[in-house]
Parts: structure tokens; sequence; C-alpha cells
């Protein structure tokens, strides 16, 4: 048995005591019959200098302007987020149509190159639409043709003259009439060939004629 | 840059232009310079919103551009202005003064110019209406366009005013450099940079307004005189007879030949944020004056300042132009309270008496004879310019003498007032005291400090720690031995100007982000009170609101009042520390 000598585990008569219990010294942390504890220390609250008429009328000037900021065309809002349900307000709440940056008056030149494009609206003149011309179509299948056939080639020159709306009108409306006329039959063609079309008397014949058969 | 300096910024920027705006702000200021593509994946915007909102920023002067050769191809840079956007938060103040000093229309003008960032003057009358107006209301119209055209309240635009002014300077350097023959010397390059930096001084002095257009007028005859009417300085305005386009201003009647100036329709405009805050700085030393002495001080100060003003282009100018006390006398308001502003008779204990016996009573101010006005005048001058803070300099004794205006002087005593009030406000009245010490006395040991401020060592010492903390005062070690042991050195207290600022700095924009956030926290409570109010059947019929409803909104509206008067009081402190420092001018040079 250690008689005080060494730092063994000692007796157990022994027992150490920690530096929180001497400071402590027998005093709870914890608040006894429910008392209150002041969470902040007491502070006098010194009320501030009552506001002046001059700086009221200049915070009624602040916040004027930035309401006209919040309604401008430079206050850029993401777009809402689509409803799922339909509300009551949704009736009787819309919200005012934003300007768009491409109505404002300024100078370009202020800005550059790369940010034209959201300031400048886009100019249709002088940029060339396709226009859908029909003889264009009626041309291109005709010049294909004038290899073989040279009135096609005269036709196509005398068709000229022709506004190119009107055949292309024209084109369009046969090309209608014969897609109505397909499309209200199903049974366009035969899909069962008999053979009876084939003209097979050619294959042997090398003249190509239409004689008969011996 | 501060933390607190970017954060402030930002809230402002969303108050104004919205999230998407305030994203890409976010990412210049913590990036610095970026062109396009990188800004795009750093602010997480589409390329189209970013490029409407630098569009948004660079029309309100908050966001500028250079172009820089990077290889072959020529790559667009975009830098951000904190302090123009600073300057939003300081709105209410400029039209207040543009209302002060140029009416109702000027006020209109103004704050059309303002909230569209540029603008022509045509533009601007076709948003109030000015064509439906009567006769005498355009011309009163066209007067205060000329006047705030004339006193630079708003400046014409020009092309390279959105390019960034560091690009611009070194664009101009190169171009200077380039036209010697050799390589220059230090000395020689730091000429070429000065002759540039004057050059735009010049440019501001010259008497040609940029978008004013002086031309002469026939000789007015009798018939002509007739139809002058009076501006809104009090000067006879000419009436136009010419076509649309042009707009007269001010005319100068001497009876021959005269000058009609007229504004530029076309020509696009901006506010000139520079040249208003001289005239808030000069409101400030104005009130420093009638807080200490009285309002006749105070009114006798503008007098003066007044006659500065059109020499002093930015609150960088250190120096005024030299006044004559004859300019004093009669720029002098004719309503000044000067009557009980000083004591001038040799005997101040000495009662005057009348011939029946009754004590002499002075008149008004109005009624003052011009002797007896000029001699408080000039009582009053003596008294200002011997004032400790020296912001008032008597140059010349010849004569009535000259006096000049000591702006540094001046911004160094209303920085000093404003870091005591932030101090006492903070920590109380026994720390301001020891400020007051330090500032008196230089620099001290600790128990010197307590010496004179009648505390006791332990409590002087916890409250010098406590502003040290605060970044308010620092400490300079002396040693005694040349190994410097720090037990054996002796640590002085003193005030160090520049960390003082940045601590009173960070403090404002901190106090100003809370009064932004609480604001927000205040209107986020009620929303739902709020988009109510905003629905068109409430809008037609407000009865629709119950009693309960009506009260909170007119308590959002109290509490929105108040938050608005704490930011406008808070930012005058703002303009005082850091807008008027003029050793934060090299750092405000290429902004």
């Amino acid at each position: 048995m250690s008689r005080g000598r060494g730092r063994g585990r000692g007796d157990g008569n022994r027992r150490e005591i920690s530096a929180l219990q001497t400071e402590l010294q027998g005093k709870s942390i914890f608040n006894k019959n429910g008392e209150k504890s002041n969470g902040f220390p007491e502070y006098d609250i010194v009320a501030g200098r009552v506001a002046s008429e001059e700086e009221k009328h200049i915070a009624d000037l602040m916040e004027k302007f930035r309401a006209e900021m919040q309604s401008s065309v430079f206050c850029l809002q993401p777009p809402a987020p689509v409803r799922d349900v339909e509300r009551y307000s949704d009736r009787y709440f819309k919200p005012a149509a934003r300007q768009s940056l491409k109505g404002l008056k300024t100078d370009v030149r202020l800005f550059p190159d790369e940010l034209h494009s959201e300031l400048l609206k886009k100019s249709t003149k002088g940029k060339k639409t396709a226009v859908y011309s029909g003889n264009g179509l009626l041309d291109a299948l005709k010049d294909a043709k004038d290899d073989d056939d040279d009135e096609g080639g005269d036709k196509s020159g005398s068709d000229a003259d022709k506004t190119d709306k009107e055949d292309g009108d024209d084109e369009l409306g046969d090309e209608d009439d014969e897609d109505d006329e397909e499309e209200g039959n199903d049974y366009l063609e035969s899909y069962f060939e008999n053979g009876e079309e084939d003209d097979l008397g050619d294959l042997d014949d090398d003249d190509g004629g239409g004689g008969g058969d011996y | 840059m501060y933390t607190q300096q970017v954060g402030l910024c930002k809230q402002i920027v969303r108050e104004h232009y919205g999230p998407i705006v305030e994203a890409v702000v976010a990412v210049l200021a913590r990036e610095g310079r970026l062109s396009l593509r990188q800004l795009v994946p750093r602010a997480k915007q589409t390329p189209r919103n970013v490029r409407q909102a630098l569009a948004v920023l660079i029309q309100h002067g908050i966001v500028t551009h250079a172009m820089s050769k990077e290889g072959s191809l020529m790559v667009t840079y975009y830098s951000v202005c904190l302090k123009n956007i600073l300057r939003l938060q300081r709105a209410g103040l400029y039209l207040a003064l543009v209302e002060e000093r140029m009416g109702s229309e000027g006020l209109a003008v103004f704050r059309t110019i303002m909230a569209s960032g540029v603008s022509t003057i045509g533009n601007v009358c076709e948003v109030l209406g000015v064509a439906e107006m009567g006769k005498a209301a355009k011309l009163k119209f066209n007067a205060v366009v000329a006047k705030l055209v004339r006193d630079r309240y708003i400046i014409a635009v020009n092309t390279v005013d959105t390019i960034t002014k560091a690009d611009r300077i070194m664009q101009a350097e190169v171009s200077e450099v380039e036209k010697l023959t050799i390589p220059p010397t230090a000395k020689e390059l730091l000429a070429i940079r000065r002759k540039i930096l004057e050059r735009e001084e010049e440019e501001y002095q010259s008497s040609n307004v940029v978008g004013i257009k002086r031309r002469a007028s026939a000789d007015i005859s009798a018939d002509h005189l007739s139809k002058l009417h009076m501006g809104a300085d009090g000067r006879a305005v000419a009436f136009s007879s010419h076509g649309t386009g042009e707009q007269n201003g001010h005319s100068h009647a001497n009876g021959e030949q005269q000058q009609v100036d007229s504004v530029d329709d076309k020509q696009f405009f901006r506010a000139y944020f520079d040249r208003l805050d001289v005239f808030l700085r000069n409101q400030q030393v104005v009130n420093y004056f009638t807080d200490k002495y009285n309002a006749g001080a105070g009114a006798l100060l503008k007098a003066i300042l007044r006659v500065t003003e059109q020499h002093t282009r930015t609150c960088r100018v250190k120096l005024s132009e030299t006044v004559s006390s004859t300019q004093i006398f009669q720029h002098v308001s004719p309503d000044a309270p000067l009557v009980d502003a000083i004591d001038t008779s040799k005997d101040m204990f000495h009662q005057k008496y009348d011939a029946s016996g009754n004590p002499v009573v002075e008149p008004s101010s109005k009624e003052l004879s011009r002797e007896r006005r000029s001699e408080i005048i000039f009582a009053l001058l003596e008294v200002i310019h011997t004032d400790s803070s020296g912001i008032v300099a008597k140059v010349d004794e010849r004569g009535t003498g000259q006096y000049r205006v000591n702006f540094e002087r001046a911004a160094i005593t209303l920085r000093e007032r404003c870091v005591d009030a932030l101090v006492h406000e903070k920590f109380g009245s026994v720390h301001a005291r020891l400020l007051r010490v330090l500032r008196d006395k230089q620099k001290l040991d600790e128990k010197v400090v307590a010496q004179a401020t009648m505390l006791p060592i332990a409590a002087c010492r916890e409250r010098l720690h406590d502003l040290a903390l605060a970044g308010v005062i620092d400490t300079i070690e002396i040693p005694r031995s040349a190994d410097r042991n720090p037990s054996r050195m002796f640590y002085l207290w003193y005030i160090n100007s520049d960390k003082q600022m940045r601590s009173a700095m960070r403090f404002v924009y901190q106090a100003m982000s809370n009064v932004i956030e609480r604001g927000a926290k205040e209107a986020s409570a009620r929303a739902l009170l709020v988009a109510k109010t905003r629905r068109q059947d409430v809008i037609a019929d407000p009865s629709l609101l119950t009693d309960g409803e009506r009260k909170e909104l007119q308590n959002l509206a109290r509490i929105k009042q108040r938050l608005a008067v704490a930011s406008v009081r808070l930012d005058s402190m703002l303009l005082v520390v850091y807008d008027t420092d003029p050793h934060s001018a090299d750092l405000q040079l290429l902004q």
C-alpha cells in the first residue's frame, strides 16, 4: 500500500478534484426553482434623435426614387415561376408588362459592340427575305427537261414575263388539287401488280418496236 | 475595398436593379476586370441576362469597359466602380439639394436624368410633357435647364466617359510617349502623367461648357424688351421665336448685342455627382460653424463657400480661391440672422438706453443698416478666421482683407468630429474622453493617459484596449535597449489617422448594411399584406383593406421612414469620412 509516494492509482479514499469543481465551489450552473436568468446584460437603450422635417423630406425623396427605379426598365427581374394551381388573387394581380431595353433611347456609342444586340432593334430592311417562288422550282424542273426537249426551254423563257407569284400559286393550287384527290383515296395505287401493265415484249426485241409476236 | 463595402454595394444594386444585375456586380467586385466570356459562367446567368445587366450598369455609369489586345483579338474587359453604387444611396440628399437651389422644375429634370442614367434634354421634355406646358412655364423650364448645364449639375457625356479611367490614362500616356523620339526618363514620365491629369482640370475650368451653345442675338429694341420674362434666377430670359429643337436659356440684358445661351437638344447629359458632393461637403462645414458658434457665423460661411463654389470642382481640391470681404458682404443673404450673432460694443455689459430711458432693441436682420451689417460681418470674419480649426484663413491684410478656405483642414475637422460621435455612440462618454485626450496630446503612456482622464489605471487600460480592438487607436513601441526586449519597451498610445478612418468606414458600411437588411426583413414579414395592396381590386377600392391591415401598413411606412432617415444620417457620415478625405484622392483617381 503506497503511502503517498509515487503517482499510481493509489487508494480509493483519494479523490481527484477537477478545476471546474474548485471554481464552482458547490454552486450549480442550472437555475433552481425555475428562476429566470438574464440572457443579455442590462442596457440603457437611448432613443435616437427625432427626425426633422428636412430629413423626412429627404427620406421621402429617396423612397420615391427607389420605387421609380424598381418599376423602370432597368430593374431586371427573372421570369415569374409557372403557377401550377390557379389562385383567386391571379384574377386581380396582373403584373405590368415590362418594357424591353431595346426601346431605350440612349447613345449606342457609349457601349461596346458586343452589347449592341441588347439595345438595338433587329432591322429587317435590306435583308433579303426568302420569298417562295414556285416559278423557281418550275424553272429547275424545266431546265432539267430542257436538256432533252428544246421546247421546254422556250416555254420557260416566255413564262419569264409572267409574275412568279401567280405561277407559284397556280402550281400550288394544282398540287393541292392533286393532293386532295390523292388523299381522299386510300387505294391510290394498286399495290398488287399482276404483270398486266408490264410490257415485257421490249426486253427481247432489240428494235424496241411495237411489232407483234409471231 | 472592404468586405462590408462590397456587401453593402450588392444590397444597393439588388434594391435598385434586381437580382440579375446584383449577380453580375458581385462577380466584378470580387474578381476585378473580366471579359464577357469569363463573366457568364461566374455569374451563373444566361449570356443574354449578363449582356442586359452590363448594358444597364454602363448606362448608369457603374461599370466601365476597355478594349485590350490579346494576341490577334481585341477583347472587351468590364470593371465596376463601387463609388458610383454608393452614390445611389445618396439620391435623397442630391435631390433635396437640387430642389433647394433649382426649384421643382430643376428637381424634375435632374430626377429624370438621374433615373435614366444618360438622357438628352429632348427625351426629358417628352417624359415631363413640356410640349403641353404654357408659354411661361416653358420659358421657366428652359431657363432652369440652361442653369443646370451652366452650373454643371448635369454634364455632357462623351464616348470616352464609359471607358475605364485607368485605361484612358494609359492610352493617353502611350500616345504622349510615342511623340518623343527617345524613351522618356522617370521625371519626364511623371511630367506627362501630371499633364494628362491637369488637362482634365483645364477642360472643366474653361468657360465653354459642353452642351451650351452661345449665340449673339440681334439688338433688342423696346418692342423685344416687352417680351422678356423673369427666369428662375431672377434674371431676364429671352423668348424663343425660332423653330423647334432649340431652347433659350439665360440672357445678359445689357441693352446691346446680347449673348443667349441655348442647350443642345441632342446632346446626352448625365448627373455630375462630384459637383454635388462639393455642395454637400460645404453644407457640413456650414453646420460645423453653426453648431460651434451661431446661425450668423453659419450664414457667413455659407456666403464664403458660395463664392468659392464656382471653381471647386470636386472634394479633392485642397484650397479655395481667394475671396475678398466685399464679395462676402455682397453674397450674405439678406435674411441671415446677424443681429445677435456677435456683440460689437466695447463694453459687453453696457446696455444702451434711448432718450426716454428704455433699452434699445436691435432691429431685425432685414432692417439692419448697411454700416451696422458690415460691422457685424467684419467682426464675425475676425472670429471665424482665428478659429482653432484653421478652416478659414486670412491671406491678405491689405484693405478689408482676402480670405481663403482650407478644405483639407475642413475635412480633418469634420472627420474628427464624426469619429468622436461614433466612439461616443458605440462605447460611451469615457472612451470619447480618452480619444480626445490622445488627439490633443499625441503619443502618451497609459499611466499618463490615466492621469489625464482621471481614471483608475485598470479601467483606463481596459478602455484603451477596447478602442485598439476597434481600430480607433494604436500603439507605438519605443525600445529602451538595443536588443528591443518587449518587457523593457515603452508602449505609447496614439491615433493612427488612416487606420482610424478605415475602421470608421467599415463601421458605417456595416451599419448601412444592417439598415437595409432590417428594411428587407420588415417588408418580408408583411409580404402578403403588401402583395394584397398591389391587387387591382384593392387599388380600385381601398375599403377592401381591414382596419388592422391599414394600421399595419402605416406601421410599415413609419418603420421605412425611420430606416431611411437613419440611412441618410449614415450616408452623411460616409461623405465626411470617405469622399472628403484628401488622402483618398489617390485611391479615387482611378475611379
